[in-house]
């Protein structure tokens, strides 16, 4: 790198832009991965907060609790096996207004107020070792401030209006803040006084060998884990399949600028590059000495865009869907840094290629 | 006895031009001393560049072996060739050729660094020759800083660096007015003889042949020696 750091402290204005491009690049990862992370969040948190293992829908629902219709008949299948805890639960979105003109969306979850769910979604304040359900709601924490404890909440297209009970950290589901309520209260929400034991899933606790797909066959229900189910959430597939997708194009665009600039500084460079050649420097020697500049301007750009991405993430607001995970900040941060290298070769590969008896002006 | 540092026996250059094959150096001999600076002149495009490509490994003869330091290098790799020149060849440019982003020093330092070997020794080696040169206070000067016979100097100190066998010259003094053309010619006949190395030339200028100890013309593809005859 005896060449290189020197070319990078005289030329110091064009690695400085191209730094610079680099760096947006970074920068403008970081906030990407901030609100893929958000709107995953916003869109699954709840369902990835449930503490079950696998969750079991209507066959070709698709993952969708909107799609799936379960009853006693199904549920008797899945309870009594060894190794395996079957609690139903409902899910349906509503909107809700309270006396005061509040007007809040809903992703209701409807649960056995005795089963492992009411159980192990409690929070300390809500705690009585279970959710405390009849006939009221306990809703997730990012409602407290827009109600209170003791607002009735009417539950809009229906008669009903149901006290507020609790707060809990129950996170959202397809971008909603969930409440949940007894199953007897879901149902009677959702099917009025014909609801014959129907809900919308089967949330699952595997801990030990169990063979769901006899269940399910028996049943002619879907099995799927939890992490499986999150497609299932609205608008989940396409906000993820749409981040990646962007943060595909950044990366390819990327690679294309870094791997530009460096193919145009080896062309400027071709006499210089032909001459280290004369001096009888190896192939290997010149391509580690450009590899080890492009390596300091990518890591110093990246470092840089990533810092300013972090700072401006920390300023977003509750607004917006953002939410900065290290891991993924770091695997965008690595991600950048690998196209930039491979954006490169085209460039490393011409350096191999120089002849050395450029450097000397040949006659013919 | 140790070996002659440069030998060309035979060496033939052919080019291709469409259909036609150019003949550029046909049969050429050449041995060079240590100790001995050799100057070899001829019209322009007589193929004298080709000679000093052909003698320093750059490009292959179509014909005819060149020795390095005794050393047949007609069946080497390009990598093996590559390491030869490292260890026993250096030039200097009709245009000195320095790296802009390198400091007067550096441009020595570089060589070290290439040769795995850029230890204090080396640093103080480089300060040394550029000292000896005449550029002991221009040795953390910029080459955007130098003059051109400044410059020259430099390239000089950095042929001179890796301690090679032979130096190839190609027209060193074309771009200097006669005075710093003389000074430049002078620093290279005196290192040529203190350091014992051979030192062959491409040269335009006929004020400065009397400083060699061999002339020798490029003409109809061969090497004639002139020694005998008058400078002009």
């Amino acid at each position: 790198m005896f060449l290189a750091l020197r070319d990078l402290r005289v030329a110091r204005g064009r690695f400085v832009l191209i730094g610079s491009v680099i760096a947006l690049v970074a920068l403008m990862s970081t906030l990407l991965s901030g609100l893929a992370t958000g709107l995953v969040d916003d869109g699954i948190s709840g369902l990835r907060a449930l503490p079950v293992s696998h969750l079991t829908f209507q066959r070709g629902a698709e993952s969708s609790f909107s799609r799936s219709v379960l009853g006693p008949q199904e549920l008797r299948v899945f309870q009594g096996v060894p190794n395996l805890r079957a609690t139903p639960i409902g899910v349906s979105f509503v909107n809700a207004a309270s006396g005061s003109g509040t007007s809040v969306d809903l992703a209701l979850f409807g649960v056995d107020p005795g089963g492992f769910l009411a159980a192990e979604s409690a929070s300390a304040e809500s705690d009585r070792g279970q959710l405390p359900l009849d006939g009221g709601l306990v809703l997730s924490e990012r409602l407290r401030g827009e109600v209170e404890i003791g607002d009735q909440l009417e539950i809009l297209g229906t008669d009903q209006a149901l006290p507020v009970i609790g707060f809990t950290f129950a996170g959202t589901y397809g971008h909603v803040p969930i409440a949940y309520t007894s199953l007897d209260t879901w149902q009677e929400l959702v099917y009025g006084r014909d609801a014959r034991g129907r809900f919308s899933a089967l949330a699952l606790q595997v801990d030990g060998p169990v063979d769901l797909a006899a269940l399910d066959a028996e049943a002619g229900t879907e099995t799927v884990t939890k992490v499986a189910a999150f497609n299932g959430s609205p608008g989940y597939t396409a906000e993820t399949a749409t981040m990646t997708l962007i943060r595909g194009f950044l990366l390819v665009i990327s690679a294309l600028v870094v791997g530009a600039f460096f193919t145009v500084w080896t062309v400027q460079r071709t006499r210089q590059i032909g001459l280290l050649k004369a001096m009888g420097a190896s192939n290997l020697y010149v391509v580690r000495d450009a590899l080890g500049q492009l390596a300091v301007v990518l890591a110093a750009s990246i470092l840089v865009g990533t810092f300013v991405g972090l700072l401006l993430g920390s300023l977003v607001g509750d607004d917006a869907p953002f939410s900065l995970e290290a891991g993924s900040v770091i695997q965008s941060s690595v991600a950048l840094a690998v196209v930039g290298m491979a954006g490169s070769l085209v460039a490393l590969r011409r350096l191999t290629q120089i002849d050395p008896a450029i450097s000397l002006s040949v006659e013919a | 006895m140790s070996a002659r540092p440069l030998e060309l026996k035979h060496v033939g250059v052919e080019v291709h031009d469409g259909d036609e094959i150019l003949t550029i150096l046909d049969g050429v001999d050449l041995a060079l001393e240590r100790g001995q600076l050799v100057v070899v002149t001829g019209r322009s495009g007589s193929g004298k560049s080709t000679l000093l490509s052909v003698a320093g490994l750059l490009r292959r003869p179509s014909r005819g072996e060149v020795l390095i330091a005794g050393e047949p290098t007609a069946a080497l790799n390009p990598r093996q060739r590559t390491r030869v020149r490292r260890d026993h060849v250096a030039f200097v440019h009709q245009s000195p050729q320095l790296f802009p982003s390198l400091r007067a020093v550096e441009q020595l330092e570089l060589v070290a660094h290439i040769h795995g070997r850029l230890d204090r020794a080396a640093r103080s080696r480089a300060r040394e020759l550029l000292g000896e040169l005449g550029l002991g206070d221009r040795l953390h000067h910029l080459p955007s800083q130098l003059s051109g016979g400044e410059r020259q100097r430099v390239a000089i100190g950095r042929a001179l660096m890796g301690q090679p066998s032979v130096v190839l010259a190609d027209e060193p003094t074309a771009a200097l007015d006669p005075e710093r053309s003389r000074q430049i010619m002078e620093a290279l006949a005196q290192e040529t003889r203190a350091r014992d190395v051979a030192t062959l030339v491409v040269l335009h200028d006929p004020a400065q042949l009397d400083l060699a100890d061999r002339r020798l013309e490029l003409r109809d593809h061969r090497l004639h020696d002139v020694t005998a005859q008058p400078t002009p």
